[in-house]
């Protein structure tokens, strides 16, 4: 034991020291991290103030009006108030409070922005739309509107206007300009059917469910559906991504051996199954590290925005025994390539199957994430290379997975690892010390059945 | 006492192909044995089989009075096809070799920086092996062996690849293992070598060995019995002069022209002759001909195994000679 602990310690340490664990590993997830923290702030719009004269052209004079009420300063200002509310009354319920927090601080910085100081200019004459549209071009006017008096009526084919734009504006201008136009027809019809704008809205606003699940252990939380389906994803992810890299790992390290000619001099002190165990069990570590790591940043994150309860102790419990499963999964194969051949070239031909076999999980996440409980979940949760990455998945949804059935997978999925490790120790003990070429799948038949 | 090395019918293949054959070999604790032959002959797959890294598909393999696997501590071994973590640092390279070979780690800094001395590789220890010569890796390479200072040293060519001055230095490490008492295996298919350092050869051909005697066993019994002599008037034709004198059987020419090689008759003493030699007149060269381990090796096979046989091993000899 003490030799597959030398072997162990060593696969660990070779790993985790290099500039390339540290780059992939821990810089730049941390920089992706800051970066996700910062970009919200970094991304916060600095709006232009809309500033200068837009012209009306409307024959009917009712929409002009309506215009020259909507670009007052004080209206423009509740209007926006009114927004900010409205957001916030739909955020409620549909949040945790630090997630809600951080929104409404955004909204509320967007809607902070200098109100526009636009000066109306009207006309009722028709032919006037060509001489605006020259003062357009000019740079003199933001903008020429021209209205129909059909538009006032609620007929789907006359429901438009033509608006004329100075270039150069920005899409929040123009943003507010189509809006407030918009309005002001809204408004315009309002007053000829002699409705109020404000009390319609109201009236037709739907009410937002305030959701609420009672747990059976007695806390009552507010859950997120959106939420509830990315924690699956980010529990497989996780999984995912920590085994496949330290499987590589495995693999280049097994090839580096056995091109630098070093493996016999190893071999001379242990035996090829010492050798096996020594590099699993230290690569094992380095995924358990990378894992924790993750999660653990993962972890922080949810906590911060108040999704905490998303992620229970249980779940990690099971996160822990899925990473072991496939793990050792991921192990065996790319101990048993990595033996198998003489150059990672050559290992591209065995990889390719083997990367579909794993990664096949991956696009099964959406499926299984939406019914955890579908014949299609519980059929892939009993195919062994499947097994953890399905069963994770299934155990991090909101659906509670039965006793028996993570038995009953943990079993047949250990088992799976029995049999792979078994295959994996037979092609290593023979492969290791194949030197010049790669086994062909004949051969490597040949050493599984060699007793 | 034991013997260091018992092996007993042992075969090995791999697939249709037979690499050791029946092999019989007993190599005394102590001994410096050069177990030779040319590339392919069987030595690494023995090798092998006696660190227990390959096992016989027939017969035994006794290593220090235990079996193969049970003696991986005591046994040192430098592999012809050797190499080193190029990255990691001499020092933790030969540490962590000695770890696997149960060194305790109380004291192994200044066993790995007195070996490194030791083998005039001093202050190197926080290298990294990539960053050394590839004679210097070698003798990284050769401490790895021994670090953990084995019982048995198993040496697959190990002078092969160095230049003369390290060839030096790692030829008075063998012998001063040799003298602490320390059994040594040395394979190698530089016939000359092993020669100069053995006290025991084995020869081995396609698998099976064909002679295993100490170095005077085998010069008494392939004793060629033939006297070189070459007169300063070497010009002259003396073939029928020199084959008048007493006990001489037969004269020839030598090869390069410059001599004769006198065949000594039955009963005839070497001494005898070489005093009628002297009073003939002025000699440049009069020598009792040593044979060479490479004839040897052919009158072995040729006797074991037919003419071809012979003629294919001085073929393969000459072969592993360009390696």
């Amino acid at each position: 034991m003490a030799r597959v602990t030398e072997i162990a310690v060593r696969e660990f340490r070779t790993t985790v020291l290099t500039k390339a664990f540290l780059l992939a590993a821990i810089v730049l997830p941390a920089v992706f991290w800051v970066l996700a923290l910062a970009l919200p702030f970094l991304l916060q719009p600095s709006p232009k103030p809309l500033a200068g004269a837009l012209a009306v052209v409307d024959v009917d004079g009712r929409l002009a009006a309506a215009v020259v009420v909507e670009f007052d300063g004080e209206r423009l200002v509740r209007e926006r108030e009114r927004r900010l509310a409205e957001m916030q009354r739909r955020l409620q319920g549909m949040l945790p409070e630090p997630m809600r927090e951080m929104l409404e601080k955004q909204a509320r910085s967007m809607f902070e922005a200098p109100a526009p100081l636009v000066r109306v200019e009207t006309s009722s004459d028709p032919a006037a739309v060509e001489s605006f549209r020259s003062r357009v071009r000019a740079g003199e006017l933001l903008a020429c509107v021209r209205y129909e008096s059909s538009v006032l009526s609620v007929a789907e084919e006359t429901n438009r206007f033509e608006l004329f734009l100075r270039e150069g504006l920005t899409r929040q201008q123009v943003d507010d300009l189509q809006s407030a136009l918009g309005r002001a027809v809204v408004s315009a019809r309002a007053a000829t059917v002699g409705l109020d704008v404000a009390h319609a809205r109201a009236v037709l606003a739907p009410p937002v469910p305030i959701s609420t699940t009672l747990r059976g252990d007695g806390v009552d939380v507010q859950e997120n559906q959106l939420a509830k389906v990315f924690v699956p994803l980010a529990f497989m992810l996780l999984l995912w991504s920590s085994v496949w890299v330290t499987g590589n790992y495995l693999l280049t390290s097994t090839i580096e051996e056995k091109s630098n000619r070093v493996i016999e001099v190893l071999l001379s002190a242990v035996s090829p199954l010492e050798l096996l165990a020594g590099k699993v069990i230290g690569q094992c570590a380095v995924g358990a590290l990378m894992l924790g790591m993750y999660s653990g940043v993962g972890l922080s994150a949810a906590s911060s925005l108040g999704y905490a309860h998303l992620v229970p102790p249980d779940k990690l419990v099971y996160l822990g025994i899925y990473f072991l499963m496939a793990f050792l999964m991921v192990a065996a194969t790319m101990a048993a390539i990595g033996a198998a051949v003489s150059e990672l070239r050559d290992a591209q031909t065995l990889l390719g199957p083997v990367t579909i076999v794993f990664t096949l999980p991956l696009f099964t996440w959406f499926f299984v994430t939406e019914n955890p409980d579908s014949t299609f979940a519980r059929v892939i949760s009993y195919i062994p290379p499947m097994t953890p990455f399905a069963m994770v998945l299934r155990v991090a949804s909101v659906e509670s997975v039965p006793g028996w059935e993570i038995a009953l997978t943990s079993l047949v999925g250990f088992g799976g690892v029995l049999g792979m490790v078994w295959a994996a120790a037979r092609i290593f003990r023979v492969g290791i010390l194949l030197t010049g070429k790669s086994a062909t799948p004949a051969e490597l038949w040949k050493w599984l059945r060699r007793p | 006492m034991t013997a260091a090395i018992s092996i007993r019918g042992a075969e090995k293949r791999f697939g249709d192909r037979v690499a050791v054959a029946g092999l019989d070999l007993e190599i005394a604790r102590g001994s410096l044995c050069g177990v030779l032959g040319p590339n392919g002959a069987g030595k690494s797959t023995t090798i092998r089989m006696v660190l227990s890294i390959l096992y016989p598909d027939r017969g035994t393999v006794e290593v220090l009075g235990g079996s193969a696997l049970a003696a991986k501590e005591r046994i040192g071994y430098l592999p012809e096809e050797r190499g080193l973590y190029r990255t990691m640092r001499v020092g933790e390279y030969l540490a962590f070799i000695a770890r696997l070979k149960g060194v305790p780690r109380a004291g192994l800094a200044a066993r790995v920086r007195g070996w490194l001395e030791r083998i005039e590789l001093g202050g190197v220890e926080h290298r990294r092996c990539q960053e050394l010569s590839k004679g210097m890796q070698q003798k990284v390479q050769f401490i790895a062996a021994v670090v953990h200072e084995p019982e048995l040293l198993i040496l697959d060519e190990p002078f092969s690849g160095l230049d003369p001055v390290n060839a030096v230095v790692l030829d008075r490490l063998v012998s001063e293992l040799h003298r602490e008492g320390r059994t040594i295996l040395l394979c190698t298919h530089q016939m000359q070598q092993a020669e100069r350092i053995c006290d025991r050869l084995v020869l081995i051909h396609r698998g099976r060995k064909q002679l295993d005697a100490t170095l005077p066993e085998i010069h008494a019994r392939f004793d060629p019995r033939t006297l070189a002599y070459e007169p300063l008037d070497a010009g002259a034709a003396l073939e029928p002069e020199l084959a008048r004198l007493p006990g001489v059987q037969s004269v020839h020419r030598a090869r390069d022209g410059r001599g004769y090689s006198l065949a000594l008759g039955e009963g005839a003493r070497p001494q005898d002759l070489f005093d009628l030699l002297v009073r003939r007149g002025p000699a440049r060269r009069i020598e009792l001909e040593r044979v060479s381990l490479e004839d040897v090796f052919v009158r072995v096979v040729r006797s074991a195994e037919g003419e071809s046989a012979a003629e294919d091993a001085r073929k393969e000899l000459e072969h592993g000679k360009g390696d």
